[in-house]
């Protein structure tokens, strides 16, 4: 009997870690929810990344990458070599009017909106599980580095 | 989030099919009901996961699945008539030897599967050996005789 009441025991404490799991779940602990998202921005703040700190692997992760009016007709992105190397990008939006990719990672020149700004939505799938530290830079505004938990 | 809100979806969308698929669905499963279950199975599965083949987010629809099913047991040990909405009740289908044909037509049961059931484990020929056969909750039928002990087909 008393063998059972230690296997009662470890289930309520099994059922009170899963409850725990299920709400840091909710919470966005392991993906997307409000724990999840995040947004970074640099010192003057005119470069701004909305993206999420805690990813899975092979699962679609967004970013944004907003830079404030005014900005010249043509912007240049940088997506240091540690994004290309930690993530598969699935979409990038808008078009990049050029796009190349080299020791410094990948080059992007996209077109400012007719508001002035611009707004870059990237979707990507990790290829890689662990702690990744991300580098965003715009040309003439500013870099940015970001960090993003991707489990298993 | 949206793996947790999808399973709990799928776990009371799937209970409440399988509930108004009547409970012979569950009691009396033939190789068909078996492969029609896989495909269910397989259908589901692409629903919970989405395209999110990670390790982490398969533990969370099985911890969340799992959770669910303690929790509405839990549920059901504390406050009865909800064991009664989500199991059902038992139900008499055989009295005194006399089949209650209306019962059994409409839980879709014949009087020969009931003769099969009391044939198979209490070796039983006739109705009138039978004092009560009763369609339980789990869709099994179990199978008084008029003696006292009970056998469950």
């Amino acid at each position: 009997m008393q063998f059972q009441r230690r296997t009662w025991l470890a289930e309520r404490i099994g059922w009170i870690v899963m409850a725990a799991l299920l709400v840091a779940g909710l919470a966005g602990i392991f993906f997307h929810g409000p724990l999840s998202r995040t947004i970074a921005k640099n010192a003057d703040e005119s470069v701004a990344i909305d993206y999420e700190r805690f990813a899975h692997k092979t699962a679609l992760t967004h970013f944004v990458i907003r830079t404030s009016a005014p900005l010249p007709d043509h912007v240049l992105v940088r997506l240091g070599p540690s994004f290309a190397n930690m993530h598969d990008i699935d979409s990038i939006e808008p078009r990049p009017v050029r796009s190349s990719g080299g020791s410094y990672g990948l080059e992007f020149l996209f077109a400012r909106s007719s508001a002035g700004d611009l707004g870059v939505y990237v979707a990507a799938r990790p290829k890689r599980f662990g702690l990744m530290s991300l580098h965003v830079e715009v040309e003439g505004r500013g870099a940015l580095n970001i960090a993003q938990l991707v489990y298993p | 989030m949206d793996t947790i809100i999808r399973s709990l979806i799928i776990y009371f969308v799937l209970w409440g099919l399988l509930r108004l698929s009547g409970r012979r669905t569950l009691g009396k499963m033939t190789s068909f009901d078996l492969v029609l279950l896989l495909v269910i199975g397989g259908v589901t599965q692409r629903a919970l996961l989405g395209q999110d083949y990670s390790v982490i987010n398969a533990l969370l629809v099985i911890v969340t699945l799992i959770l669910t099913d303690v929790a509405l047991s839990l549920l059901q040990r504390d406050f009865p008539p909800l064991s009664k909405l989500f199991n059902g009740e038992p139900m008499i289908v055989v009295e005194e030897g006399r089949p209650l044909l209306g019962r059994l037509k409409r839980a879709r049961l014949t009087a020969e599967q009931v003769l099969e059931a009391a044939r198979r484990i209490h070796g039983l020929e006739r109705m009138d050996q039978i004092k009560y056969a009763i369609l339980e909750a789990s869709g099994e039928i179990s199978i008084i005789p008029y003696s006292t002990r009970q056998v469950t087909a």
